[in-house]
């Protein structure tokens, strides 16, 4: 008998890219210089299990890969072989092109063959290197009374040994003040020195930044000095220095690695993944608990208004029986709300990555902060966090954090700070993307703003006022057009992606010190806190983040300017009223501004005064989609069904407001 | 499904269909598409909606769009009473499967048809409803009117962006 | 980086500029410090045809980022088939230029005849 595989294959697919989130966690943490053995392990583990995984299923290219990168993994763990730089690089590349297999495979594509082939030679290369190194170290050691050479080759003394030196310096190499003209002078010293001079990174002497460092060089040294004595000439410049070294029988171990600015990821991160038992269960069948619990919910509401209008000696057990209800049905909404949430740091582990690339890129040297990233958050709201928390970051690491020599000419730490931090506030999340950079530049948005006619050329605008301007559709304040952002989506894409997840997003800034984006999201999309409404027959769900106040207006409160726009003033801004039952085309109790009540609601930065009949509760909602079965509804966002069974339509207010000032401008 | 124990006739392939009336005329719709029939209660109304949709139900814990069948067949005098009924169905629409009920003025039975039964429907120029009517069931005497229902309002259905358009309209 | 003392020029053959061509002094400070002077001043013969002699027998500091800045301007100069020569170079000059693998596209131009 035979059993399908392919059954397995999703949990597979599962299991191995979690395992590969792991090993970029650990590499982005090894230090190359003093390797923690546990997190080559973690990454040697992780390797080990989709290559076995990768062999079972058949998947014989990542088995293949997967077992290079092993071997790989072993030479480094039983150190046999040293964390560099490069291998370090190496292992980073050899995450994506397993993410990139994986996911060809999973989606049942071709596998970009040349790519992984390229890599798995890099990899096999170091290995064979390592071979020859442990072959050369006995005969180059003979006379050392046979003790294993513990790394490269021990020259005999007074035998010169050929060294070929890589040296990439980082782009800000010259401007600390190391010049390679005093480190070439000293090897040559040593001995005899060739040096060849990379001048393919050097651009036109008009583009070129000139306190930049453009240039590479490949040395050779024929020299009997030890290999201390040669590395001793690098010391000061390791840190902002690709550099390799080795004895001429070696094959040179390929490009040097560029400057890696540095990225500190608190410890807790790797160790506290997976510890505890777990089973892997289907997000639907969670959705199927969640959607079954709001029935019971809904099901208790109705129960207890029945139960209300009950007499008789059995009345007091039925009530204190269904209070006992409630509080086993909330419970139970809680836990299984909890279920669905994950903690932040699903998201946030994107981001070490990320920013070292960008920062290397950029050449700017930028430290990421995180905290808070055991914050847990529903799954669905994770899920679509994500695009505009890259953007933010990217914002910060792009435009934010400035160049190194500008920082410390601005008496800063030449490193910048980005910091992502999660935490739970009341009912909500927030979201927290600062930077130490040189904050937003309002004099510059403001005069875009104008250029863009967006802004009235000579009115006067607030600092809060005009940190707005970079949410409106169309400015785009990037100096320079780089290829990390200012490239299509702007802030505008952002926050209308956090107010599709019923959040909202606000920005500080300070000229000098930095900016700070402060995003506040719902727990969870399954459940929203709203305030009832009643227009004529019909009852809407105003969602308590979107509403500011309620008051009722007295009619001298209320101008009425022109074509019958009526207007309020409200705290010191001048708001317009809506009347919803002439939105919803319905027929209200009330029509005269006193009879009814206004609810100050705020949606895409803008205010607006709701009017309606009355106010009726302030309770949990269960989200319930109006597209599953039908579609859009403008102005609505979703559903939910009240304690008497009946359905209540759920306030878009960005719509609504939308809506209005679409009917002003028409 | 049980099979009887009799293979029925070899030319037959046995269908149900659920009559129902629209003032004096008979629709038919097959059974299996069918998920639940029940008496008028009050909807939700939904802003900015074809006159024909008349709103939203909670049907047991989904939000369901209700489509009056009388409006959209170009009633004008209709009454909702406590024997006024909806069948709510299942069509297949270009986003997948949805679920609607249909308001109607009564439902009347359910008949066996087999394929030979249905009779193509006359060409009735350029009226659109040909599109969704399937054919003629001659039943007792009288015809029923069979429909596609995924063609009737699978297809039409509002999408996103298409609600300004019928407003507008 | 050490300072470097300013000696005597040597011999004298190639202290002078030779008629004819555009000369630029380059100044006391050749390091990173003072880079953006070096190249305005390079800006301002940039267009110009001719050979540039570089007048070197002000320059008492220099670093990797001028001797980067003049090899990107060779390459220019080259491109636009016109030279670019030095004259007063001190021996560490010529020594820096070696060391740093340079002398392909710089001390080609030296201007002794």
């Amino acid at each position: 008998m035979t059993i399908d595989l392919t059954q397995f294959h999703d949990a597979f697919f599962d299991e191995s890219f979690e395992a590969l989130d792991s090993m970029e966690a650990a590499l982005l943490q090894l230090d190359t210089g003093n390797p923690d053995p546990e997190l080559i392990n973690t990454v040697f583990r992780a390797a080990h299990s989709i290559k076995g995984g990768g062999a079972t299923f058949g998947f014989s290219e990542i088995a293949s890969f997967t077992h290079s990168l092993e071997t790989l993994l072993g030479e480094l763990r039983d150190r046999r072989l040293t964390v560099t730089q490069t291998i370090c690089n190496l292992l980073l590349k050899s995450v994506d092109v397993m993410r990139a297999m994986l996911g060809s495979a999973k989606a049942k594509q071709p596998v970009d063959i040349q790519s992984v082939a390229d890599l798995q030679f890099d990899i096999e290369l170091i290995i064979a290197q390592r071979d020859t190194r442990m072959a050369a170290a006995p005969m180059a050691s003979r006379l050392d009374s046979g003790t294993a050479a513990a790394r490269g080759t021990i020259p005999e003394p007074g035998a010169s040994v050929e060294w070929h030196i890589g040296m990439r310096p980082g782009p800000e190499f010259l401007e600390r003040g190391t010049d390679p003209v005093r480190i070439f002078r000293e090897l040559s010293a040593l001995g005899t020195l060739t040096v060849t001079a990379h001048l393919d990174a050097l651009p036109s002497w008009q583009d070129l930044e000139p306190q930049r460092c453009y240039l590479s060089w490949s040395l050779c040294l024929l020299s009997d000095a030890p290999e201390a004595a040669i590395r001793e000439v690098f010391e000061w410049v390791n840190a902002d220095c690709g550099l390799t070294l080795s004895p001429s029988s070696l094959i040179s171990a390929g490009a040097t690695a560029a400057a890696a600015p540095t990225i500190v990821v608190p410890a807790s991160q790797a160790g506290s993944a997976a510890e505890a038992g777990s089973i892997r269960v289907g997000v639907e069948k969670i959705d199927e608990l969640i959607n079954f619990v709001g029935e019971l919910v809904i099901t208790h509401a109705m129960l207890s208004q029945i139960s209300r209008s009950v007499t008789g000696p059995a009345a007091d057990a039925l009530r204190s029986g269904i209070q006992q209800l409630e509080r086993n049905a909330r419970q139970l909404q809680e836990s299984v709300m909890r279920v669905r949430m994950l903690p932040i740091s699903v998201v946030f582990s994107r981001f070490p990555r990320m920013v070292r690339d960008l920062a290397q890129r950029l050449g700017k040297q930028v430290e990421l902060q995180i905290t808070g990233e055991n914050t847990e958050l529903d799954k669905t709201v994770l899920e679509k966090i994500g695009d505009p928390l890259v953007h933010l970051v990217r914002n910060c690491v792009d435009h934010g954090i400035e160049k190194p020599a500008l920082r410390l000419s601005a008496g800063k730490n030449p490193v910048g700070t980005v910091h992502l931090n999660a935490s739970h506030r009341g009912g909500s999340v927030v979201i927290e993307v600062s930077d130490d950079g040189s904050g937003l530049d309002d004099q510059r948005i403001l005069s875009r703003a104008r250029a863009a006619g967006l802004a009235s050329p000579d009115g006067t605008l607030s600092p809060e006022q005009i940190r707005e301007l970079i949410f409106v559709p169309g400015l785009s304040t990037a100096e320079i057009t780089t290829d990390v952002s200012g490239r299509g989506v702007g802030m505008d894409v952002v926050r209308r992606n956090i107010a599709d997840l019923s959040g909202k997003i606000e920005v500080h800034s300070e000229p000098g010190r930095g900016s700070r984006f402060l995003i506040t999201l719902p727990l969870t999309l399954a459940i929203v806190d709203g305030l009832s409404v009643a227009v004529g027959d019909q009852t809407y769900i105003v969602p308590m983040t979107s509403t500011i106040e309620s008051l009722r207006l007295t009619p001298s409160q209320v101008t009425t300017i022109a074509d019958g726009r009526e207007v309020f003033a409200f705290r010191d801004e001048y708001l317009p009223i809506v009347r919803l039952y002439k939105t919803f085309a319905l027929t209200p109790r009330a029509r005269a501004l006193h009879d009814g009540l206004v609810v100050v609601v705020e949606g895409a930065g803008r205010r607006i005064g709701l009017f309606v009949d009355d106010l009726l509760s302030q309770q949990q909602v269960v989200i319930k989609s109006l597209e599953t079965n039908y579609g859009r509804v403008p102005g609505i966002s979703a559903a939910t069904i009240l304690g008497d069974g009946s359905v209540a339509l759920i306030l878009d207010v960005a719509d609504l407001i939308r809506i209005a000032s679409r009917r002003e401008a028409a | 499904m049980n099979s009887p124990p009799t293979d029925p006739p070899a030319t037959a392939i046995a269908s149900q269909v659920l009559t129902f009336m629209i003032g004096d005329a008979i629709y038919g719709i097959d059974i299996p598409c069918v998920q639940e029939i029940r008496g008028w209660t009050a909807v939700t109304r939904l802003p900015q909606a074809p006159a024909d949709v008349l709103g939203v139900l909670n049907l047991r814990g989904t939000i369901v769009p209700i489509v009056d069948l009388r409006l959209r067949f170009g009633g004008t005098d209709v009454q909702y009473t406590p024997v006024t009924v909806i069948i709510v169905v299942s069509v297949m629409s270009s986003k997948g499967p949805r679920d609607f009920g249909m308001v109607v003025d009564g439902v009347s039975d359910v008949i066996n048809i087999s394929a030979q039964d249905v009779k193509p429907a006359p060409e009735l120029g350029t009226d659109s409803s040909g599109t969704y009517i399937r054919g003629l069931i001659p039943v007792a005497g009288r015809m029923v009117v069979l429909l596609d229902i995924n063609l009737l309002i699978g297809r039409e259905f509002p999408a996103a962006g298409s609600i300004d358009a019928v407003q507008a309209a | 980086m050490d300072p470097v003392r300013k000696l005597a020029p040597p011999g004298g053959s190639t202290d002078d500029p030779p008629p004819g061509s555009q000369v630029v002094v380059l100044p006391v400070d050749c390091t990173v410090h003072n880079i953006s002077l070096l190249r305005e001043r390079l800006c301002g013969v940039a267009a110009d045809a001719r050979d540039i002699t570089l007048d070197l027998r002000q320059v008492e500091q220099f670093d990797t980022s001028t001797l980067q800045l003049l090899t990107a301007f060779a390459r220019d100069r080259a491109a636009r088939g016109a030279r670019l020569l030095t004259c007063g170079a001190r021996p560490d000059w010529d020594e820096a230029v070696q060391l740093l693998g340079l002398t392909a596209t710089l001390a080609g131009g030296s201007s002794v005849p």
